[in-house]
């Protein structure tokens, strides 16, 4: 469960990227949809302590990020729009076995991070260089060095934008068969459709939080008519 | 040899390298040979693929190149061949390093290492893992530099060295700063349990 309560984020400039949210998550699959800027990757960040609100509060599991960050941050996975800054190692296998590290005892790193791989198709690539690995590849890689960790929640900003239709899909498919709960920054509208829950930003502002058909026709309309900012 | 003897010997030629081969106890011809022997022997004896070792060293050496020219204009040819020897010794035995050692053994080599030296359970993970991170930083920004200039390039503006320089150096800082952001995201950047 998260629970934002009167969350706000201010830029060093005093500019509002993200005014007051108060809102509890209980739903097991959230969409977030907005237009470019309009402060979805802010409040996302909001969710794993990556960044602390500067008024208000943000708790997962009743634990504050403000003051339980690392038990935050171990409960609550993120997953980026660009894998490239999230693959921290050479080879997919160390990738995985970096997550697992204290998890795991030291000397079944390898044999863990090769199920983990194996659960999501890349266990051939095991030993390859990550670099060389595709887009989709790759997101598949951060993905699964995320979900090694065991999160109970599963943040992700955008994770489809980068990739192409079948990648698009394979990852969709997967992050619908997870157990944590997952909230989704996302362009792809149909996706959007399917989660129990949208919100629909808008220049900082929660402009829709429910129903997600309702959000989604909400943003369709504001972006044809020009009113997103 | 463990990932922890071969960062030891890294040290080794490194501090070798570091040494003025008149101040070394052989004749000076060897001294200067020394580093470069070394790095070459220990290549060949972990058995690193010697043409990726010399392909990926071929940038230093080119640097080295370039600092040894600068000694010769400046009357110094005997510094300068010292100085590009030590160069190349270096970079062939770093890259037969990350050759021959997975990311994974050298993170455990250092941070069992850091440990031996006094430093907390805590420091010796951050020492190990930004070490860790830096080797992987190197492919990486090399596909930056590489980004940033095929966008000069496709602008007609690859003549603009400044330019791709300076669209590098922030595409580089963007990385660290998402990289800080994905450790975070995995509680890494936090103190390990």
């Amino acid at each position: 469960m998260i629970e934002l309560w009167e969350a706000t984020v201010h830029a060093p400039d005093g500019a509002v990227l993200v005014h007051p949210v108060t809102a509890t998550l209980t739903e097991r699959r959230v969409a977030v949809v907005g237009a470019n800027g309009s402060g979805k990757s802010t409040l996302l960040r909001l969710l794993n302590g990556l960044l602390l609100p500067t008024s208000g509060s943000v708790r997962v599991h009743g634990r504050d990020t403000a003051t339980d960050g690392p038990a935050v941050r171990r409960d609550v996975g993120f997953v980026f729009t660009d894998p490239e800054a999230q693959i921290l190692m050479p080879t997919p296998r160390e990738d995985v076995a970096l997550s697992l590290r204290g998890r795991v005892r030291r000397k079944a790193d390898d044999d863990a991070a090769l199920a983990v791989l194996e659960r999501f198709g890349l266990a051939a690539h095991a030993d390859r260089s990550a670099h060389g690995l595709s887009a989709g590849q790759k997101q598949l890689l951060a993905l699964a060095s995320v979900l090694a960790t065991g999160p109970r929640v599963l943040v992700c900003d955008e994770p489809t934008t980068l990739l192409d239709l079948r990648w698009r899909t394979h990852v969709d498919r997967l992050l619908a068969d997870l157990d944590a709960q997952v909230v989704t920054a996302t362009h792809d509208l149909d996706a959007a459709r399917r989660a129990d829950r949208v919100l629909v930003v808008d220049d900082g502002h929660v402009v829709h939080d429910g129903d997600p058909d309702a959000g989604v026709d909400l943003y369709v309309a504001r972006m044809t008519a020009g009113k997103l900012r | 040899m463990s990932a922890g003897a071969r960062l030891l010997a890294l040290l080794g030629v490194g501090v070798l390298a570091g040494l003025p081969a008149h101040a070394l106890p052989v004749p000076v011809w060897l001294g200067l040979a020394l580093p470069l022997g070394c790095a070459v022997s220990l290549a060949l004896a972990w058995r690193a693929p010697l043409a990726v070792v010399v392909r990926r060293a071929v940038p230093l050496a080119l640097l080295a190149l370039v600092l040894a020219v600068v000694h010769v204009v400046a009357g110094t040819p005997l510094r300068g061949v010292e100085v590009a020897l030590d160069l190349v010794a270096v970079a062939v035995v770093a890259h037969a390093v990350t050759l021959t050692t997975s990311a994974t053994a050298m993170l455990d080599a250092l941070e069992r290492g850091a440990l031996r030296l006094g430093l907390s359970p805590g420091r010796a993970w951050t020492i190990s893992l930004a070490v860790s991170l830096m080797l992987r930083a190197i492919p990486v920004l090399g596909g930056v530099a590489a980004s940033a200039r095929e966008a000069a390039r496709a602008r007609g503006a690859e003549r603009r060295l400044g330019a791709i320089a300076g669209s590098a150096t922030v595409r580089a800082v963007g990385h660290a700063q998402r990289t800080g952001e994905a450790l975070a995201a995995r509680g890494l950047a936090d103190q390990p349990s």
